[in-house]
């Protein structure tokens, strides 16, 4: 079945304005701005948060950022029960070569 | 009769019936897809997890047809998710592996979290894998597995058998792997020059999914677009929608990149272009890719616009392994394994290549 009108009309336009907004997207001076624009943005809304944290804390209320740093924390654990497991893991290992090593001696 | 042969009314009145049936089903297809209920199932074919740490899983796919041998692990991207290699029934690689008797390990890394911020490349290469290909030989009884890495998992396995030169590996594979960094698109030279990664690293330690899945979507700026244009052409068309919406499912669900392996990355590939340079390392000790010397497969797509073949090309040049084998496929960067091409030629190819070093 032939393809509908407006079908051949997008695709002859998509032919036409996706190569230049490809090349246009790879352009170094692009990825700057977007670069820019990203840090602008965070530091946009480190101040926000800063100012609602403190509205927050004034009325005794815990803010998205303590949210955060407490998730961190327990991030901060969870990494060092694996570092645990994985000591736990290699003296495993240790004990086992030398049991085999030592003919039960 | 053919339809050359019908009277004119005939022709109209079919060619009407047909209209009217396919914009019913587009209208039904349509309905379907604004309401989200056409979802496919994704990852179904049947498996078992047969190891875990941390976040990280090993599955092995059940099959009564296994041949013996080493095994096939298949090591995914660290950005996005694993399903791509068992998309849907009927379009999955995971299936036409099976039906050839291989015996598939698929390492699922998990969703990156605050807790998995300080994984390194180490982590991955170093650490999991290792303990990974020893499983998966224990458990199918045998000697060493031929190891799969696909676009960044390609390079965890190229770090993992360069820094282990006597890991039990008989073949290694690298689908769309990049090595020539300055071959990559400028949004994906993981920064080359002055770019700072502590620009997309947010309050978990991590690059979040979406930075990721913007980068790439960049690339082709009009294709999420075009993609739905063609979708609104198609909707009458099941198969088509189906295909559509399990392959735009994986393209947007992109997950964040471990922060510390992130920073290690821009190091490695966008400032030294170290597969290139020699200037390898891996927990702190330097490694060379001239230390792999079991039998290699090198596939890239020749439409890949991701990771370009001249990025991933050079690679068969640089290990030490005698036996080395390219295999361009005419494939862009998921065509090399998912569709019915990939699944009549492309994959079959890269079986029978395993198949005559196993």
């Amino acid at each position: 079945m032939a393809q509908p009108l407006w079908k051949k009309t997008y695709d002859a336009v998509e032919q036409q304005v996706a190569p230049p907004l490809q090349k246009a997207m790879g352009n170094p001076g692009v990825i700057d701005a977007i670069s820019l624009g990203r840090a602008v943005q965070r530091r946009a809304m480190d101040d926000a948060a800063t100012l609602i944290k403190r509205g927050l804390h004034a009325m005794n209320l815990p803010s998205g950022t303590d949210v955060r740093d407490v998730s961190n924390q327990i991030a901060g654990l969870e990494r060092q029960l694996r570092l645990l497991n994985k000591r736990l893991d290699e003296f495993e290992a240790k004990l086992a070569a030398l049991d085999d090593g030592g003919d039960g001696r | 009769m053919s339809d050359g042969q019908k009277d004119p009314i005939t022709r109209l009145v079919d060619r009407t019936v047909t209209t009217v049936k396919r914009t019913a089903r587009g209208v039904h297809n349509g309905l379907l897809h604004y309401a989200r209920m056409d979802r496919p199932p994704l990852a179904s074919t049947p498996r078992d997890t047969v190891w875990q740490r941390d976040k990280v899983e090993l599955w092995r796919y059940r099959s009564d047809a296994r041949r013996g041998g080493p095994p096939l692990i298949l090591v995914h991207s660290l950005v996005n998710r694993s399903y791509i290699f068992d998309l849907v029934p009927g379009n999955s690689v995971v299936e036409v592996l099976l039906a050839r008797g291989v015996d598939v390990y698929l390492v699922e890394w998990g969703i990156p979290d605050a807790a998995d911020a300080e994984n390194g490349l180490e982590t991955y290469s170093d650490y999991y894998l290792p303990e990974i290909v020893r499983v998966a030989t224990e458990l199918s009884g045998a000697e060493s597995a031929n190891v799969l890495g696909y676009c960044f998992g390609g390079v965890l396995a190229l770090l993992y058998a360069a820094a282990h030169p006597d890991a039990p590996i008989n073949t290694l594979i690298a689908l769309a792997t990049p090595v020539d960094s300055t071959k990559l698109p400028t949004q994906l030279r993981a920064g080359g020059g002055a770019f700072d990664p502590e620009l997309v690293i947010d309050e978990s330690g991590n690059v979040p999914g979406n930075v990721i899945g913007n980068a790439i979507r960049s690339l082709t700026p009009v294709a999420e677009l075009s993609a739905n244009v063609n979708l609104l052409a198609n909707l009458w068309n099941d198969e088509y929608v189906a295909a559509h919406n399990a392959i735009t499912m994986w393209g947007n669900d992109q997950i964040p990149f471990a922060g510390r392996a992130f920073r290690q990355t821009v190091r490695m590939m966008g400032q030294d272009n170290g597969f290139m340079t020699g200037r390898l390392e891996l927990g702190g000790r330097s490694i060379s890719l001239d230390d792999i010397r079991v039998p290699f497969l090198n596939v890239f797509g020749s439409k890949d616009h991701i990771v370009p073949a001249d990025a991933t090309r050079p690679l068969s040049g640089l290990l030490g392994s005698p036996d080395v084998t390219d295999l361009e496929l005419n494939a862009g960067h998921v065509g090399l394994f998912i569709g019915r091409t990939a699944h009549r030629h492309g994959v079959p190819a890269m079986v029978d290549w395993i198949d005559q070093h196993s």
